[in-house]
């Protein structure tokens, strides 16, 4: 087993989105790991995928006290915080290239390529992996998620089942050592969505692995670290206050409800 | 693409067919290159020898005046026929072809001639064939007559000389010349009064430019020192008129059809982005940067550009074969109406291609308002 070094920290980022009475995002002392599993579960509109957008780093978080990625191997923290307020975007163009992995609801496969070079995509961009290797890591991901039939088709002549677990193999491919999944089942029939869910998780054991989902069975119980996304409001007028809840400050009841441990604790303390 | 350039192509490859069919018709009879002087001058032999020194020359030979340069010439068996006779000498355009053909060079010999079709039919004579030269005056009232065996040469084509011309070197006229004016000859044994000495004057001469553009230039230099001359000019004028012509419909038609062909390709470049905007979110996403993506459409702009380029010029030449076979009865050989050079083709591509190209640079505004995010999920 490898030793789990972090990759990505965040220590009071926040999102602010206007409209309405406005919605405010905090992201509060949240790690990601190497060969970590890390689930973000809540209601749609809770800000999961504003979570993976700024994991992306191609949502710009509005205040932040710390935000920052460390590549695999490296010792170095590279402050994302400062790099998007400098606005040298190309840095995070890098970082997506040699460092990110993405599945995506509906696989988001070109449909001008044929799956091979989908799949092979990452790993050409990256250019530091040598093209014998990567080459049998396409084979092996490709027998591994039975698509090796496929790989000469467009994406448009396969099913959607089909074109996910591709996703998945492009996600993979280029050793990434963060990857993130959009609700990578939402769009799939339950049998489905079991087996891709499970692939993804066999496959994806040497990186970090970031899933926002709705469907909390999935991930509750298992292996990962599941956060909640809580929104609350106090007023009409007030703007939505949308937080992360670490796993350790909330429970399952024996009916399946969620009880918060200590967030009215928490809450009440603040107001004061 | 295609819709543009095929016309395009067409009105270009039409004005370079007939432009280039009429002027290599022109430059094929050397008549046209021809300046000759409106009456009679003056002219010592240093006129001829600055002429020489302009560019645009390419023969020139001094002609005695008209009226002295007849030759009444007499074949075996023949009736008589008097022919004008012209100087010529090494390089004369007018006696090149068949000179070429017959493996001779155009430097005469006194008792050598060249004769026109006309005057070689008249005679029934050919290459190789003498016949007797004669030249008549009337002095204190008689006729003399000198004459010489001549040995002709070369039959020059209708088409080259339409006239009853003969013609010899220039030695042999200045002889007829001086002949008729009551001098002997000695050379020849024409007997005379002596010839006073004094440097030969001539009073006409027949001037031939390089190119057709050196006509005109010759005349204004030959009208500057007040000589007055004919020219084939009106016909040069009407081609050079119809290649004007030819260009101000292509240049118009280029700007009208062009501008449009350019607008129609840079919104298809526009609607190509934004058809293609969930793709190029991907690749912004997988860490492609904007340049990239920029480069990506430019590219896939130059493919198209590319292809129907060559679609367009495959169609082109399959139109110009057929107005070429259409027209084919009107053409002499290796005459074309539509006809384009294959660097024109190639430069016609390029432009094609270039303008593809920026075309779809117009579609970066588009482009540059794509962000990584949309390419998480279905917006």
């Amino acid at each position: 087993m490898l030793l789990s070094e972090p990759l990505m920290r965040f220590e009071r980022v926040v999102k602010i989105r206007r409209g309405g009475a406005g919605y405010r995002l905090t992201v509060d002392n949240l790690i990601v790991s190497s060969g970590e599993r890390l689930a973000l579960i809540g209601d749609s509109g809770s800000g999961k995928s504003t979570i993976l957008d700024m994991m992306a780093l191609v949502l710009k978080p509005d205040e932040a006290d710390d935000f920052s990625f460390k590549p695999m191997g490296s010792d170095k923290w590279q402050d994302l915080w400062k790099t998007w307020q400098s606005k040298r975007l190309t840095r995070f163009e890098a970082i997506r290239r040699s460092s990110l992995g993405y599945v995506m609801q509906t696989g988001g496969l070109l449909p001008f390529l044929t799956v091979r070079d989908n799949i092979s995509l990452p790993a050409e961009l990256k250019g530091t992996i040598p093209t014998k290797i990567w080459r049998e890591k396409l084979k092996y991901l490709a027998e591994e998620l039975k698509i090796t039939h496929l790989l000469t088709k467009y994406p448009t002549k396969v099913s959607v089942g089909e074109r996910q677990r591709c996703a998945i193999a492009r996600a993979l491919v280029h050793n990434p050592s963060l990857v993130l999944a959009d609700e990578p089942t939402a769009s799939l029939d339950p049998p489905t969505a079991e087996r891709v869910f499970e692939l993804l998780l066999r496959l994806s054991q040497d990186c970090a692995l970031v899933v926002s989902t709705h469907e909390h069975r999935r991930v509750v119980g298992t292996d990962f670290k599941v956060y909640r996304l809580l929104c609350r409001s106090t007023s009409p007028d007030q703007p939505i206050e949308a937080m992360v809840i670490p796993p350790e400050e909330y429970r399952f009841s024996d009916e399946g409800k969620v009880e918060t441990i200590s967030l009215e604790k928490k809450k009440t303390s603040e107001l004061h | 693409m295609i819709a543009f350039m095929v016309p395009m192509l067409t009105v270009l490859g039409v004005r370079d067919g007939i432009i280039g069919t009429l002027t290599s018709r022109l430059l094929e009879n050397p008549r046209n290159l021809e300046l000759t002087p409106k009456g009679s001058f003056n002219f010592k032999e240093e006129f001829f020898a600055s002429l020489k020194t302009q560019s645009d020359v390419a023969f020139v030979v001094p002609e005695t005046r008209a009226i002295s340069a007849t030759m009444n010439l007499a074949a075996p068996n023949q009736p008589t026929f008097d022919a004008d006779l012209s100087a010529s000498g090494p390089g004369d355009p007018l006696l090149k072809e068949t000179a070429d053909k017959l493996g001779q060079d155009t430097d005469l010999l006194i008792d050598k001639i060249y004769l026109a079709e006309a005057v070689a039919e008249k005679l029934g004579v050919k290459a190789g064939d003498k016949v007797k030269g004669r030249v008549g005056r009337r002095r204190k009232s008689h006729d003399e007559y000198a004459s010489l065996e001549l040995t002709v040469l070369g039959v020059i084509p209708r088409h080259i000389t339409p006239g009853y011309n003969a013609f010899c070197s220039l030695q042999l006229l200045r002889h007829t010349e001086d002949f008729r004016s009551g001098f002997a000859v000695p050379e020849l044994g024409w007997e005379g009064t002596p010839k006073p000495a004094g440097p030969e004057r001539y009073a006409r001469f027949r001037l031939y430019s390089k190119d057709l553009d050196g006509v005109e230039r010759l005349r204004l230099y030959l009208l500057k020192q007040g000589i007055d001359s004919y020219t084939q000019a009106a016909q040069i004028e009407l081609v050079k008129r119809l290649d004007h012509s030819f260009t101000v419909i292509f240049v118009a038609l280029l700007i009208v059809v062009g501008g449009g062909a350019f607008a129609s390709a840079a919104s298809g470049a526009i609607d190509q982005v934004a058809k293609m905007r969930r793709s190029l979110s991907v690749l912004a996403l997988l860490g492609l940067s904007k340049f990239q993506l920029l480069n990506f459409s430019m590219f896939q702009a130059a493919l198209t550009g590319l292809l129907s380029t060559l679609g367009a010029e495959g169609l082109f030449l399959a139109l110009a074969k057929a107005l070429n076979v259409y027209f084919g009865d009107s053409l002499g050989l290796g005459e074309r109406v539509c006809y384009l050079a294959t660097w024109k083709l190639v430069v016609a591509g390029a432009i094609t291609i270039f303008f593809m190209v920026s075309a779809s640079g117009c579609a970066y505004t588009k482009l540059a308002d794509i962000e990584p995010s949309e390419g998480m999920r279905d917006v």
